[in-house]
């Protein structure tokens, strides 16, 4: 299992930047999307790099419950969730709101309004985090979908790094299930990575396949040739779309339960793509994927565009 | 970036994937070759055979020793042929990568010149086209964000490839690992080139010219003509006749 | 493979010989590897340093055929140095029985023998019985009788002196290796031994093997993690063949074949059903009958009744004692006493040995089909080099045959794992798969007798046999239906429903299977289990990467067979960290044990080993042809004259064709002193027929080649790269000499034995490519299997002086 790591001027920044860059030149209709979503991947990399993690004691686990599917956060005392960020959440709204603003211009004014209302205290910070994990909050002049996206990308960062923690927990242990190992969420984006074997013989060329969680960005290894959603195996009911020019980027659809996850191949790539960049890049066959009649697994914030 | 090539002949098994893959990829016909008494063929580079996995063996004491070299062009950082080219533009240096590229214009070059130039005598001269030829990094499919062929074929590990410094760090990692059960394991002109080798033991048992001093030119070694010393001079020298 | 492919990494000693593992089967080779990362010693035995040598902790070479005299000397020095797992070998082994004082060994021969038909009579090879039937033992092995004291007697003859003037391997690398592999006789360790066809392709194959299993045993080896006897079998689905029984001698599930002997079903079983008194064997081949009914109804269907003995009155019967295998087929084939077959995916005329016999044989044929890929040296045998062409008879239809890629089924591995594959591309031009052929082909002949009739029509007519060729209809009719509405127990089952594993096969005829070996492969509930791809298992199958929902293995799912071995007679593990089964709360966890019933010492307990009569491992084996024991005996072309152990210079028992074109070389032959040992390349699959068509891979490997030591090249005057003239008293084939310290000449008797190796992947239908090194290995083979003596002949070497081949 890997999880993204961040630190200014990191690799994965430059990974971002990379990227957007070749995604820009290959696919120039979605440059104004890449424009949009471009700025705001880099501030929540940045930020996601300076937010605390899981603090305080590792939580007990029982290695023999997360074997049989009982993922991280499930284990806890009360079924406690991730830990509370609302403290670092104005910070996180100074920085990325802006940015926001300049990437969604209509969508600006309730931006305005909502910075205001997190500056001013008018919207409580816990709330705010709540609307984060899909809470319904109340704020005057800000639209129930825009509150909904600008919360859940302000608690992203945060998700995202407490996730790496827990991760790191867990990656010795087996988990084969199709949902999240430590916040059980259902992932919107899948990879086929090279791996590395220390032993000095045959490798696969295929590379492993990895799910991605939607909500916090965790990865775990996944059987190759199987649908996430209902478990199909038979090689008739597994169909991979793809465009000719972009092999390396394929929806893998089920025709058994009709769904589908993006999913980049990047067994023969030099350079390996930040994955929300490489997931942004891949909304023309999302789109395909839809109209074809499958839904995906879960949704993307740029999905329903 | 820069890009840079790791190959690890300890993790090579000769199985020649890389060789047969290079030449598919590029579209060349298989050459006629003979069995001469080894393994190893073609016996040499050709104009069809960019990469070839060179075979040597020794009895030390009661014990075999066999080494396998997939064998390439080095893409020098400061490229000796490229100093030596007489012709702007017949041999490039691409400014992304570092891939040594030769054009169509290497036709007018003197391939003599250019070959000897090289301290890993790599380059070779296609008798149709005229044009000298060589390795070039696979540049299509890198510039596409794909690996060389050769290195996408490799399951052994043995043929790695990406920015230079993720190979160098890579580099020194299996060096410390390596020399755990061969000590006199190196690296070989890790600073000078681009294609770099991790061997075993000492670098001329796997090849004549698997590193840059390892044959010696007339009045001056290879290794100074790598370091490009010659180059300046050689350009003046054409532009005045 | 006793064990399967990722057990090898639970090794802590591996023992790899007469396999040339890491070139022919790289991808077992990862799990050696893995092994070997965990400090087990990785020991390669071989004529020749290859790559599997390479990445072993030491490569010792061996002259070919000398296994038996190496491995004997290892058993001494278990024995001798009391390094065996004394309660394994005391309780789960028959080394307490008491032989028959009928038995004896006297100079390389054992009692029985008829030297006129060079076959034992084995009724002396067998055990004294009390009055109740059961064997006599003696648990203190003190009796001289007893196995123990008789084995420990038989090989205390293989000193080191011996067995090194023998093998041509040092003292010190003897010690080395039996050092190194009689560590795992401690019952928390484990060795494996791999082998291929260095072992099997001798006049002694079997007993190659055969005492292999006796050191696995004397270490407590068999039925444990990391240890087994394993043969690596290859990608042309060897381990399928062989339980699907493409092989004349047995059916579908190793039933013996049919023979005039056996008039009717009844005989045939009576004759082929083992008995036992003893209430602890579980003796399972006395469910044989249950097997070949259900087999001979899956074949014949409702025709099949017990009026006709489900159908067995209208199988083929064999001669009793004629051997069909492929070297007497050829013989027969020379000596014209067939008019015509079928050829399908092997290329006997490059492959089989004595190929100018083989090739002689072919022009005898009125008719031959051959179903390829590509021409072959067996398609286009009527233009070969030095033929007239228009004087062969001859005729020959080609079925171009689909690629690998190009069809569905399933393969079955090394391990007895099935797995399924998927067409990857539709079969180029007019080509098919071969089922498909062998189904239209006997339909059309099934038309044919309807329409005309025939002498004795009902095997043809009363097969159920199908309208078209469907792999998975196929796979459940290996797992097998019931016949009709059967009862078993308290639990009902329909007409036509998949029976769910062999113990509910009937010997009645209310089941069908094809082979029960797979029954249970083809689940009512969960479908086609070779399509499995499942990576759960619980923490203790974890720790020995069992992996026992990833398709599904032969028999009953069980990894590794005789795991009733691997714990006490109370059912606890030998090794508890890498435990393959363990009796807990009143049941077996880990692997599917070797049958339900609880551990020995408890009540009901049975013994581990199932499969014997008497249910105990035999360290002497009454079964086979050539002996109890296995003896060293030297090839049947030997470069020496006589040997340290005997006065039997070569196995008494080996099958020999007996044409004009099948010579011998004389022990000692000074015209023929090198040995030559054959072998596959990694860049030529087979015998080339493929690869010699994919031009970048002929490019790299483009001609035969014959390794040599520098010693030899230079006592023969060869240059590195010369082209050599390869001799044998069968034929001549010319070569590049390829000289190399991979080979090393041998200290035999005290003095220098030359042994060289070539390939056999190189025929004639590639121009300039050389052709049949198979011309000089010749047609005698073991006397169990026949198969084929191909790595040890006789011959000489030398420099050509014209060349017309390369």
């Amino acid at each position: 299992m890997t999880s993204p790591s961040t630190q200014p001027g990191s690799p994965s920044l430059r990974a971002i930047e990379t990227a957007l860059a070749r995604a820009a030149t290959e696919v120039p209709a979605l440059a104004p999307l890449l424009a949009a979503f471009g700025p705001l991947f880099a501030a929540r990399a940045e930020l996601r790099a300076s937010a605390p993690g899981w603090s305080g004691p590792a939580p007990a686990l029982d290695a023999e419950r997360f074997t049989q599917g009982v993922f991280v956060l499930a284990q806890m005392e009360h079924g406690q969730g991730f830990q509370d960020m609302s403290a670092h959440l104005a910070q996180a709204a100074q920085t990325l709101l802006p940015v926001m603003v300049q990437s969604f211009p209509a969508v600006a004014q309730e931006l305005n309004i909502l910075s205001e209302a997190i500056a001013s205290g008018a919207l409580p910070l816990e709330d705010l985090a709540a609307a984060g994990f899909g809470e319904t909050v109340q704020v005057p002049g800000v639209g129930a979908e825009t509150l909904a996206f600008a919360a859940s990308e302000l608690v992203r960062p945060f998700v995202e790094r407490q996730a790496q923690d827990l991760l790191a927990l867990v990656k010795d242990l087996p988990w084969r299930q199709a949902l999240c190992p430590v916040c059980g969420n259902a992932p919107d984006m899948s990879v086929l990575r090279r791996t590395s074997d220390s032993s000095e013989f045959i490798q696969a060329h295929g590379g492993q396949r990895f799910l991605r969680c939607s909500c916090c960005a965790s990865e775990w290894a996944y059987k190759r040739v199987s649908c996430p959603t209902c478990g199909c195996e038979d090689p008739d009911g597994l169909m991979v779309l793809r465009a000719p020019i972009r092999l390396f980027e394929r929806a893998d659809a089920c025709t058994r339960c009709n769904t589908f996850i993006l999913c980049l191949d990047t067994g023969e790539m030099v350079d390996i793509p930040d994955l929300d960049v490489a997931a942004l890049t891949m909304l023309p066959l999302e789109l395909q994927a839809k109209a074809q009649g499958y839904a995906p697994l879960a949704r993307h914030p740029w999905g329903d565009l | 970036m820069p890009k840079a090539f790791l190959i690890d002949t300890t993790r090579c098994t000769a199985c020649r994937g890389c060789q047969v893959s290079c030449k598919e990829w590029k579209g060349f016909p298989a050459v006629p070759t003979k069995q001469r008494g080894t393994h190893q063929n073609p016996p040499d580079l050709t104009h069809y055979n960019f990469k070839l996995v060179r075979f040597s063996e020794y009895l030390e004491g009661d014990t075999v020793k066999w080494y396998f070299f997939p064998d390439q062009c080095r893409h020098c950082i400061d490229a000796p042929c490229k100093g030596a080219s007489s012709i702007d533009g017949s041999i490039i240096q691409d400014a992304a990568t570092g891939a040594i590229l030769y054009t169509e214009k290497t036709v007018k070059e003197d391939f003599e010149t250019i070959r000897s130039a090289c301290p890993y005598d790599i380059p070779r001269k296609d008798p149709k086209t005229k044009r000298i030829v060589k390795c070039n990094m696979c540049i299509d499919r890198v510039q596409a964000n794909k690996l060389p062929m050769c290195v996408k074929t490799c399951a052994l590990g043995a043929m790695n490839f990406g920015d230079r410094d993720v190979m160098l760090k890579l580099a020194a990692e299996r060096l410390v690992a390596v020399q755990k059960d061969f000590p006199a394991a190196q690296l070989c002109d890790m600073e000078s080139v681009s294609t770099i080798y991790l061997v075993a033991d000492t670098p001329s048992k796997y090849h004549k010219f698997a590193v840059a001093d390892a044959s010696g030119a007339p009045g001056m070694t290879r290794k100074e003509m790598l370091a490009g010393l010659l180059a300046p001079l050689r350009k003046t020298t054409k532009q005045l006749q | 493979m006793t064990n399967h492919f990722t057990d090898i990494a639970n090794a802590d000693a591996v023992l790899i010989m007469g396999s040339n593992a890491a070139e022919h089967h790289p991808i077992a080779f990862k799990w050696v590897l893995k092994a070997k990362e965990k400090g087990a010693p990785v020991i390669h035995v071989d004529p020749k340093f290859s790559r599997t040598s390479a990445r072993s902790t030491f490569h010792v070479p061996l002259r070919s055929g000398t296994d038996i005299a190496f491995m004997g000397g290892m058993v001494k020095y278990i024995l001798e140095n009391e390094l065996y797992f004394k309660e394994y070998v005391a309780e789960y082994t028959n080394s307490a029985f008491i032989v028959s004082d009928k038995f004896s060994f006297k100079d390389g021969m054992f009692s029985g023998y008829n030297a006129e038909k060079k076959v034992y009579d084995k009724s002396s090879w067998s055990f004294e019985m009390d009055g109740a039937g059961q064997v006599k033992r003696d648990p203190s092995l003190k009796n001289p009788r007893c196995v123990f004291q008789l084995l420990k007697a038989h090989y205390s003859r293989y000193d080191l002196d011996k067995v090194s003037e023998t093998t041509g391997v040092t003292k010190e690398n003897l010690l080395k290796v039996y050092k190194a592999f009689a560590a795992t006789g401690k019952p928390d360790k484990a060795g494996t031994v791999l082998y291929a066809l260095g072992w099997t392709q001798h006049t002694v194959g079997v007993q190659n093997i055969r005492l292999s299993a006796i050191i696995q045993l004397l270490l407590g080896n068999i039925g444990v993690a990391g240890g087994g006897i394993n043969a690596l079998r290859g990608e042309p689905n060897v381990q399928g063949s062989s339980d699907h029984a493409i092989l004349y001698h047995i059916l579908p599930g190793y039933h013996a074949m049919p023979h005039a002997g056996w008039a009717n079903l009844a005989e045939y079983l009576k004759a082929n059903t083992p008995v036992t008194k003893d209430p602890m064997s579980v003796n399972w081949w006395g469910n044989r009958p249950k097997y070949m009914v259900s087999l001979l109804k899956a074949w014949f269907g409702d025709t099949g009744t017990e009026a006709n003995g489900f159908g067995y009155d209208w199988l083929p019967k064999a001669e009793p004692g004629e051997d069909y295998s492929y070297i007497f087929l050829f013989d027969r084939m020379y000596k014209g006493k067939v008019r015509g077959g079928f050829v399908y995916g092997t290329n006997p005329a490059q492959s089989a040995p004595n190929s100018h016999k083989v090739r002689k044989a072919l022009e005898n044929l009125d008719w031959m089909v051959v179903g390829e890929l590509h021409h072959t040296e067996t398609s286009d045998f009527w233009r070969r080099p030095g033929v007239d062409s228009k004087k062969i008879k001859t005729e020959v239809f080609m079925l171009p045959s689909a690629q690998r890629g190009e069809k569905e089924g399933s393969v079955s591995n090394s391990g007895r794992w099935l797995m399924w594959h998927y067409k990857a591309a539709e079969p180029m031009g007019q080509s098919k798969p071969m089922g498909v052929m062998a189904v239209e082909i006997m339909n059309a002949v099934r038309d044919l007798y309807k329409q005309e009739g025939g002498a004795f029509p009902e095997p043809v007519l009363n097969l159920d046999w199908p309208e078209t060729y469907q792999p998975e209809e196929i796979t459940k009719k290996i797992n097998g239906y019931f016949t009709r509405d059967t009862k078993i127990g308290d639990k009902l089952y329909k007409k036509g429903q998949l029976v769910p594993g062999f113990p509910n096969l009937q010997a009645d005829g209310s089941t069908s299977s094809y082979n029960w070996l797979y029954c249970g492969g083809y689940s009512e509930t969960e479908g086609n289990l070779a399509k499995r791809r499942n990576l759960t298992q619980t923490p203790m199958q974890a720790k020995i990467k069992l992996f026992p929902l990833f398709s599904w293995a032969w028999p009953l799912n069980r990894r590794v067979l005789y795991n009733r071995a691997s714990v006490d007679k109370n059912g606890n593990p030998y090794n508890p960290a890498k435990a393959v089964i363990a009796w807990q709360d009143g049941k077996w966890v880990g692997d599917v044990p070797d049958g339900p019933w609880p551990p020995m010492a408890m009540k009901g307990g049975k013994y581990p080993f199932i499969m014997t009569t008497e249910g105990h491992a035999q360290l002497f084996g009454p079964g086979r042809e050539d002996g109890p024991m296995p003896e060293h005996y030297e090839p049947a072309e030997t470069p020496v004259k006589s040997h340290a152990f005997s006065g039997q210079l070569s196995n008494p028992c080996m099958k020999k064709a007996t044409s004009d074109m099948d010579l011998l070389a004389d022990p000692g032959d000074p015209r023929f002193p090198i040995v030559l040992t054959t072998y596959s390349m990694t860049e030529h699959w087979c015998g080339g027929g493929d690869t010699r068509n994919t031009p970048p891979l002929l490019e790299a490997e483009p001609q035969l080649y014959v390794e040599m030591s520098p010693q030899l090249a230079k006592e023969k005057g060869i240059q590195n790269g010369d082209v050599v003239v390869v001799e044998s008293i069968r034929g001549k084939v010319e070569a590049v000499a390829m000289v190399t310290v991979r080979l090393r000449p041998f200290m035999v008797q005290g003095r220098i034995v030359h042994e060289i190796g070539m390939p056999f992947c190189f025929g004639w239908t590639t121009p300039k490519c050389g052709d049949a090194t198979n011309r000089l290995t010749s047609s005698v083979g073991d006397p169990n299997t026949t198969i084929p003596e191909y790595k040890a002949s006789l011959v000489n070497i030398r420099k050509a002086t014209k060349v017309t081949e390369l």
